[in-house]
């Protein structure tokens, strides 16, 4: 069983010595001068809080630890995304995206300085559903993404290879495996960015219960009869995701993003057949 | 890959041979002594330590750098790999010479330091290129000439090529048919022009008509991939182009990259560091410091107010100008700095070749389209693109 990843203030990098940590600060100056390079053996990743900080000290710091860039609002923040581009030469960098309305642009210059992406969807109102959608009509058919959009990339894959992955896991947001460790010290599930709460845990609800079973919980609890997620044909994918933290959602608009994935990893399978019969038949 | 390299882009003389009449560079008759290179080069190490940056290239341009004798680049090339060995870096370096002055005593320099290959200049037809009381056309002779001699003594020559109103006219069959049938030049790479420096008219009608230098490229374009591509021809940007939009590894000019400050700098004779030669040799507003002042080379170029400017640019473009919703906005970034000041007299706007770079970019994706079509009937599919991440960081 792989050691739980803790998501930790960097003032809280003394207290976890030891532990596999992702360390997140507003300033790149003090994250370097809390992890000197000779003791990095625990640290999963870095998050950058705020993009207006000079990325300078960590463009000359360690090597090869994953930065995870936090934007909150993208619809403004999305030229800043360029102060950072020279830290890719040291480090494979992500930027984490909230998804609100005009999102579109931090999407395509994160994805044109070959940044991969992950999308903070939470639980999307109409209007982000229609941002997430656009997002995905990108990430599938526009020829100069290189780079992963999450979690539309790990989705497509697991429908491609029917091997259901939930978005828990590729979200990153199941505590059995990564916990969020508020600035006060207290464990909680990883926080998802609400609009205007980047870096807070303002808007997130408390967790019921003990955070090892969490998630099969609020599986058992969502799946009860005649719930919208017993009749969900995308349950396995979401694992009842996007029924935290208000249990009352309404799935409709996320689930033709899942159907949308769904169908382009059927092309996929398609094409690819295609492809094979026809060389078999060039072959002969 | 992850790694750290930076490139210095250095003139040890603002000396020239000839008198191109489109040339941007203010000319000065400085030189550079190996004194003062040394300290130059300890503080590029200095530099390099600073930022953790393992590997330096040094361009070596002009000015042009064959006035200086080849002993004395030899004495440089031996100080800079001990200064560099004792610091556990590595310098490696490129030549670029109008080749005017070339004759075989450079051989020997051109294959220990410069890994036999040097990159040069020319047009087609050749309008400003020209010694002082001389023609192009005499020129052109002479460079010829000493292309040949270099060729024959087994020395890669790349050429860099700028079209200009008379290459319109003639068309670009006739441009790729010199530099490869003629002069047999399997490596070139074309070039817009800037027209920088003080104005002339020669500057002012090097800057062309877009509409037909978008038709050049586009025409060039499909040349090249019907008769070079897959014949050894290499021809920049076209080349990396292609490897780009085929989804291969890629190195695209300098015109294109996300940020040109976090990749190279200039050092002319004087000190005097700037972007790019372009900026250094025209441009003294736009100097980032002097290399020989009492500052270290990393707190110079931190401290630069024209720097910052450099910096900011692709943020200010993402929010005024178009570039945000272009679909090439991977393979060009708003482009270069020096073309859209040279020609607009503004720093903060987009490159004025726009509309060409975009009939570049769309035929070359088209081009590559039909490229990947044909290897497709010919192998397999790219099942690594249906890999899992899962092991990737982030």
């Amino acid at each position: 069983m792989t050691a739980i990843v803790y998501h930790i203030p960097v003032s809280l990098v003394p207290a976890y010595r030891g532990q596999r940590i992702i360390v997140r600060s507003h300033e790149p100056a003090e994250l370097v001068k809390a992890l000197p390079e000779n003791d990095q053996e625990n640290l999963v990743g870095v998050q950058l809080l705020s993009l207006t900080a000079d990325a300078d000290a960590l463009a000359d710091w360690g090597y090869a630890v994953p930065v995870e860039l936090a934007m909150s609002h993208p619809e403004t923040e999305f030229p800043l995304l360029y102060r950072h581009a020279k830290l890719l030469d040291k480090h494979p960098i992500r930027v984490a995206i909230l998804i609100v309305p005009g999102v579109s642009k931090a999407v395509k210059i994160a994805t044109s300085l070959q940044f991969s992406v992950k999308l903070e969807v939470g639980q999307p109102d109409p209007p982000a559903v229609e941002e997430l959608r656009a997002a995905l009509d990108f990430y599938l058919h526009h020829a100069s993404v290189s780079q992963p959009i999450e979690y539309f990339h790990s989705a497509l894959l697991s429908f491609y290879h029917r091997d259901p992955v939930t978005l828990w896991d590729i979200q990153e947001e199941d505590p059995t495996s990564l916990r969020y460790v508020t600035d006060d010290g207290r464990e909680t599930i990883a926080r998802r960015l609400v609009s205007g709460s980047v870096g807070t845990v303002e808007n997130v609800s408390s967790v019921p219960g003990d955070l090892d079973t969490f998630v099969t919980h609020l599986k058992t609890e969502v799946l009860a009869e005649g719930s919208e997620c017993s009749q969900c044909e995308f349950f396995a994918n979401c694992g009842g995701y996007f029924k935290w933290p208000c249990k009352e959602y309404s799935c409709d608009g996320v689930k033709t993003v899942f159907r949308a994935l769904r169908e382009a990893a059927g092309e996929l399978q398609h094409d690819l057949t295609s492809f094979g019969q026809s060389k078999m038949e060039a072959a002969r | 890959m992850i790694g750290s390299h930076f490139s210095v882009i250095l003139l040890p003389t603002n000396k020239c041979n000839v008198a191109c009449e489109y040339c941007f560079e203010d000319k000065t008759d400085d030189f550079i002594s190996l004194e003062q290179l040394s300290v130059v080069i300890e503080k590029l190490l200095d530099h390099m330590e600073r930022k953790a940056i393992a590997t330096l290239t040094i361009y070596w341009q002009g000015g042009e750098i064959m006035l200086l004798p080849p002993r004395w680049l030899e004495r440089a090339r031996e100080l800079i790999h001990q200064a560099a060995s004792m610091r556990g870096k590595h310098i490696q370096h490129s030549l670029q010479s109008n080749l005017i002055g070339y004759s075989r005593k450079w051989n020997p320099l051109i294959a220990d330091m410069f890994g036999n290959s040097v990159g040069t200049s020319m047009d087609f037809p050749n309008l400003y290129r020209k010694a002082k009381g001389h023609t192009p056309e005499e020129y052109t002779t002479l460079w010829a000439r000493n292309v040949r001699t270099a060729r024959e003594a087994g020395i890669d020559v790349g050429v860099i090529a700028i079209p200009n109103k008379e290459t319109l006219r003639l068309g670009a069959e006739r441009f790729y048919s010199y530099f490869v049938d003629e002069l047999q030049i399997t490596d070139f790479q074309v070039n817009t022009s800037f027209s920088g420096g003080e104005a002339n008219a020669a500057k002012k009608e090097s800057i062309l008509d877009l509409d037909g230098l978008s038709q050049f490229f586009v025409d060039l374009s499909k040349i090249w991939v019907e008769r070079g591509y897959e014949h050894g021809v290499k021809l920049g940007p076209l080349d990396e182009l292609m490897n780009q939009f085929l989804g291969e590894s890629s190195c695209l000019p300098c015109i294109w990259r996300q940020n040109c400050t976090d990749e190279f700098v200039s050092i002319d004779a004087r000190g005097h560091v700037a972007q790019c030669d372009c900026w250094v040799t025209s441009y003294p507003d736009y100097w980032f410091g002097n290399i020989f002042d009492n500052v270290s080379f990393t707190e110079l170029l931190q401290q630069s107010p024209a720097r910052r400017k450099f910096q900011a640019r692709p943020e200010v473009l993402m929010q005024h100008e178009t570039c945000a919703g272009c679909d090439y906005l991977s393979v060009c970034h708003g482009g270069c700095p020096v073309r859209t000041y040279a020609i607009t007299g503004q720093f903060f706007r987009k490159d004025p070749y726009c509309q060409v770079y975009k009939a570049l970019f769309s035929t070359m994706a088209e081009l590559a389209a039909q490229v990947s079509a044909v290897r497709a009937r010919h192998s397999s599919p790219p099942m690594s693109l249906l890999h899992s991440t899962t092991d990737s960081n982030w």
